[in-house]
This record gives C-alpha cells, structure tokens and sequence, in this order.
C-alpha cells in the first residue's frame, strides 16, 4: 500500500516536549518538508529563538545557530551576508521577533536581506508561563494582566507593517489551525524560501498558532477561539509577494 | 620590510583587522571609536568575500558578528562604553557558544553617558567578566599606533585558537593619535587556519549546531574553559619592564597612561634617579609574576596610575603583590582629565 503520511526525512519520532495541541512542531514540520521539496535542507542555516521553539530539541536534523531572545535576524543577517548561497531562516516566537527584538527584526526586512523571518504568533509568551505579547489580543488574560487598549495598547499587525516596507519580496501570515490552513501555510512557506533562494529577497511569514497551555482553552476548543477572536485581528493572506 | 605608513590609530587598527582576515564587519557609530567603522564601511563592501553592515544598534551588531562568525567569517565590532554595556549580552552568548570574535573598545568616560574623553574606565568590566554568567575575554592593552595594528592583526589568530573573544581595549588619545606604523601584509582568505566547528568547514559532514545551555555538557564545558584560562595565566600574559632592572621606585600603569609616563621616567632616569615602570600588555590575562617576583629588599615604592576613579587597574596589582612588603600607592583620575606627564612627573618626585 503506498504510503500517504509519515516522518519526513530530516525528523524523527522523538518525544519533544511541547504541550498537547500546541503548534508550534507543525511549523517545524512544514519548515523540514518546504526545505526537502527544495533540495535545501543540507544547504539550509536555521537562526533559533529563546522560546517554546526550544521544545523541538533533537527531532529535526537541519543546522541551527541558537540566538538569544529576539536576536535572530540580527544573527541570520550575518550568517547571510557571509554565505549567500545558503538558504538562511530564523524561527521567532512574537515576544522574541515583535517585542525584545523587533528593531533586528524590522531593520532586517528593511535592509532586504536574503534571509526568511519564520515568526510564531502565538498571542502570549509562552516558554515563560503566559505574560503579555505584543500580539496578546484585547481582552485576553495573561499572568500579567487582561490587554486593555488603553493601558497595554494594541496587538501589533506586524506582518501588515512589514508588507509597506520597499525591500522585502515575500510578506504573508497564515494558520496553524485546520488541515487547510496547514496546506496553504505550506504554500506560502514555500513561496517565502522561493523568493530568497531564487530572487535573492527577505521574505517574512507569520504562522498563527495555538498554545492551549497558556490561553486555557482545551486544545479541542481552540479551533473555535481562534475562529472567533484571533482570525478577525490577524487575517491570513499575502501582503506583499514578488512572484 | 614593508613600507612604513602614518596613520591614525583608529584607522591603523581597521586596516590591520582587514588584512588580519577579518571578513565582517557590523558596528554602531559612538565617539570614540566611529573613524573604524567609518573606515572599514568605505572598504569592506567592495573587498570581494568580506560585508561590512552598519547594525541599527550595538546589541544587533554584536549579534550579527556572532552570526558571520558561527558561520564561517572572522568577524569584529568595535564600539565605546555605553554600547560595550548594550554587547554584554551578546558577548556572553558568544563565549557560550564558543565562537570567537574580535571586539574593540575605544574607552570613554562613564558612567552612564559620560563623556567622550579617553578613560580607563572599563578595566573591570572587560578584564573581569563582558556580560553575564561568568566568563573571560583574552583582552590586549596596546599604548602605541603600532601596537594597536599588531595587537588586532594576532587577535584573529588567538580567538581562533581558543575560540574566544579577543578584546582590543584603547581609548580616546590612542585612537586618534597619528604615528608611523608598520602594517603586516594582507592574509590570504582562502588560506586562513579551518574552523572545522563551523559548517563550511567541517569534514565530518555533522550539522552546525551553535548552541549552549544543555545542561548534561555544561559544567563539563565550563571545566574545560576554566582550564584554558588556567593555561593563559600560565603561559600568555605579556609584560613590558621599562627600565626596571635597577629600580628602586615602579611605576605600574597600561595603555595610554604607561605611554605617558615613560616620558616622565625618561626624565627622572637622566637625574640619576632609579626608576622604571611595570607595563601589563595582556590585561587578562593579567602579568602577575611582574609584580609577585618583585624584590622587596630592593624596589622601596611601587605606584599604580590609570585614568579610572575608583581605580580598578589598582586591585589587580594589588592582588598581583599578595601582601608582598614593598608599600603600594595609587594615583588616578580619569573622567573626562588624562593624567599628564607633567603631574605624573610630580608624583613620582614625591617619591624620590
Ligand atoms: C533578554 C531576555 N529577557 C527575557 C528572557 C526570558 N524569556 C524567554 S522566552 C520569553 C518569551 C517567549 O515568548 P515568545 O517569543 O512569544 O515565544 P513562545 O514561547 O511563545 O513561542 C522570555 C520573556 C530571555 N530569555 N532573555
Ligand atoms: S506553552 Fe504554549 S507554545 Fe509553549 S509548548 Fe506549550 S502550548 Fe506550545
Ligand atoms: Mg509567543
């Protein structure tokens, strides 16, 4: 019988230690498969965050530099300029690529370095017990208090920011939520690496993803929560695309 | 023999960088230290394999450096005060990682903002530990143009070596001074010592993996470091004895303010008056024989000068003696006011 759905090669079955229903492996899972449909994955550098990224220790087999919390495009930005003929990644979580770290992250899309922002957003800082993000939605709870829009501002639609900047090539933010979701997140993954291997230009994606553990929400319900109140803040879709 | 040149001390130092193989180059603009990053921005983009990038932040650069350099690149910045506190962060991540890096600091005035005049000021910080966690940089005290340029030029090799960072600490006055230097030639890119550890290089074919902070091989990692440090207290520090032979009064001084007081020592020598001064070139690893080797029956009085208040320079050398008997005093200011040979003169007088 031909078989449909496995590990793909580059991963392996190992226990991680990420929470049930969280997201965050299906990111890592689409980076792997995009880099193997490419013929990059031996090619490929990936800069690694501080955050629940870190849970994905040991389960794929791509090179990785680990960064600290929100220096990530600082650190692909010169693993970049020093191999261009490498497909270069970092993978941030919002806290780490939005807050701590969003000037690198901004000042990388600006500069248009051939580099791919992988940017989990995930509305709350999750290695760290559920504090505030700066994409926490209005009127969700965290440990450090309910977002109001005025006191602790707005979730930043960082990805429609970025999709106004001249240099990037690729912008677009997708979900991690249904099967669907998965295939067009895939699609716009692969665009992202495309258009930095190909044509030489940043590309920023942003993956919608569940963390049941620090919302509160069954992973069972988070599909309608996210539905209902994350969708309508961060619509999915290409802001910006050079192919 | 090469072809001798005059140039700025900040100037001397990116060129030596350059043809040391230094092939990135991110930094931030901040007086003192701005003519290297000026420099080399004018150079590195249109030197083939090399990028310079102007970071939009002392703490981006730190981490670009760190990237280039895991991946393959010599790498430097090179910064001041405030934005050597902003690196702190990424300097311990380097030490972690064990990737090697050539950092400069231009030293100005802190506290806090400062001001822009030359100081001495860093010593503890640099020499003791650059960021958090523990841990110790390689760190070279040039007081010459030429010392400067054949200080970072051997740099690249040491943090290769010991994949460490390798500090350069001068300041204000040696940054802009203008002498005749010698520079060493241009180094082949291609022909640079491997770093099989990277991924370019690595002939086992295994993935890069830049990481730290797995605890089962942390402390056995930090072990080893140690061992290495133990071996550059051993084997590396680097001491100038000027005029010391003899001495019945020692001056101990580094950088700039060593530069100075030879003049006044000059001075005194041709009175007839026995004298010399003890000059750490490696800051740490710190000369401390210099000082535990000293013969009490002889040296009568040993004084400390720097440009730092509180002193800092002071305790090492303190440490250094271990209770030796010879009586040891300190004379510093710093904070935006060199110490002239004028006063330096008249200090040692009141020693005579
Ligand atoms: C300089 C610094 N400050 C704080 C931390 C602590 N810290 C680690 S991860 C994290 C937040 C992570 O949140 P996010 O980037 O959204 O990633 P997630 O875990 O949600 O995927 C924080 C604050 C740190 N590691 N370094
Ligand atoms: S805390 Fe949230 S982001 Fe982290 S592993 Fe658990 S579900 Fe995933
Ligand atoms: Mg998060």
């Amino acid at each position: 019988m031909e078989k449909v759905f496995g590990i793909p090669e580059g991963m392996n079955d190992k226990k991680t230690a990420f929470c049930p229903g969280c997201t965050h492996m299906t990111a890592y899972r689409l980076i792997v498969e995009c880099l193997n449909e490419l013929g990059e994955r031996d090619n490929a550098i990936l800069c690694r965050p501080i955050g629940c990224s870190l849970n994905a220790d040991g389960s794929f087999d791509i090179h990785t530099i680990q960064s600290m919390h929100g220096r990530a495009s600082a650190v692909a930005t010169g693993v970049s300029r020093m191999n261009p003929t490498k497909t270069v990644m970092s993978y941030q979580g919002d806290g780490d690529a939005i807050s701590i770290g969003v000037a690198e992250t901004l000042y990388a899309a600006n500069r248009g370095e051939k580099m791919t922002a992988i940017v989990i957003n995930n509305q709350i800082y999750g290695m760290t017990g559920g504090q505030m993000s700066p994409t926490t939605l209005i009127g969700q709870r965290s440990t450090t208090g309910v977002r109001r829009a005025d006191d602790t501002g707005y979730p930043l639609r960082f990805a429609e920011w970025l999709g106004q900047l001249e240099a990037p090539g690729y912008v677009a933010r997708a979900a991690l939520y249904t099967p669907k979701d998965i295939m067009q997140a895939k699609k716009f993954l692969l665009k992202a690496l495309r258009c930095q291997k190909e044509l030489g230009r940043y590309s920023y994606i942003e993956f919608l993803s569940f963390c049941p553990t620090n919302w509160g929400v069954q992973p069972k319900d988070c599909l309608k929560y996210c539905q209902e109140n994350v969708l309508p803040v961060f619509p999915v879709g290409e802001f910006k695309s050079c192919f | 023999m090469a072809k001798k040149e005059v140039m700025q001390g900040n100037e001397a130092l990116a060129e030596s960088a350059l043809r040391a193989g230094c092939r990135f180059f991110a930094g931030y603009p901040i007086t003192p230290q701005t003519e290297i990053t000026e420099y080399l921005a004018a150079k590195m983009n249109d030197m083939p394999d090399r990028a310079f990038v102007q970071g939009e932040s002392e703490l981006a650069s730190i981490n670009m450096v760190y990237g280039a350099s895991g991946s393959g690149a010599r790498a430097m910045t090179a910064t001041a005060g405030q934005g050597l506190a902003l690196m702190a962060e990424g300097m311990s991540q380097l030490a972690d990682a064990q990737v090697p890096a050539v950092i400069v600091d231009v030293q100005r005035g802190g506290p806090g903002n400062g001001g822009t005049a030359p100081s001495q000021g860093d010593y503890n910080f640099v020499t003791k530990s650059l960021g958090h966690g523990g841990f110790h940089a390689f760190v070279f005290g040039p007081s010459t143009v030429q010392e400067t340029a054949d200080m970072v030029y051997e740099a690249f090799d040491i943090a290769d070596e010991y994949r460490c960072v390798v500090m350069i600490m001068t300041d204000g006055m040696l940054g802009h001074l203008i002498e005749s230097v010698e520079l060493k030639p241009y180094r082949d890119l291609k022909a640079l010592p491997p770093r099989p550890w990277t991924e370019k290089g690595n002939p086992e074919g295994r993935k890069l993996q830049i990481c730290g902070g797995q605890p089962d091989i942390e402390l056995e990692k930090a072990r080893r470091i140690e061992k290495i440090y133990e071996k550059w207290e051993r084997e590396l520090a680097r001491v100038e004895h000027f005029m010391t032979d003899d001495a019945e009064v020692i001056l101990a001084a580094w950088g700039t303010v060593a530069r100075t007081a030879k003049t006044a020592i000059r001075k005194l020598r041709a009175e007839g008056h026995k004298i010399g001064l003890i000059r750490p070139i490696t800051i740490y690893p710190f000369p401390v024989a210099a000082f535990a080797e000293l013969d009490e029956k002889r040296v009568r009085h040993l004084i400390t000068m720097e440009n730092a208040t509180p002193a800092q320079f002071h305790l090492d050398v303190k440490a250094a003696l271990g209770g030796k008997p010879i009586p040891l005093s300190t004379y510093h200011r710093g904070m935006g006011s060199e110490l002239s040979v004028e006063e330096i003169e008249e200090q040692l007088r009141g020693l005579l």
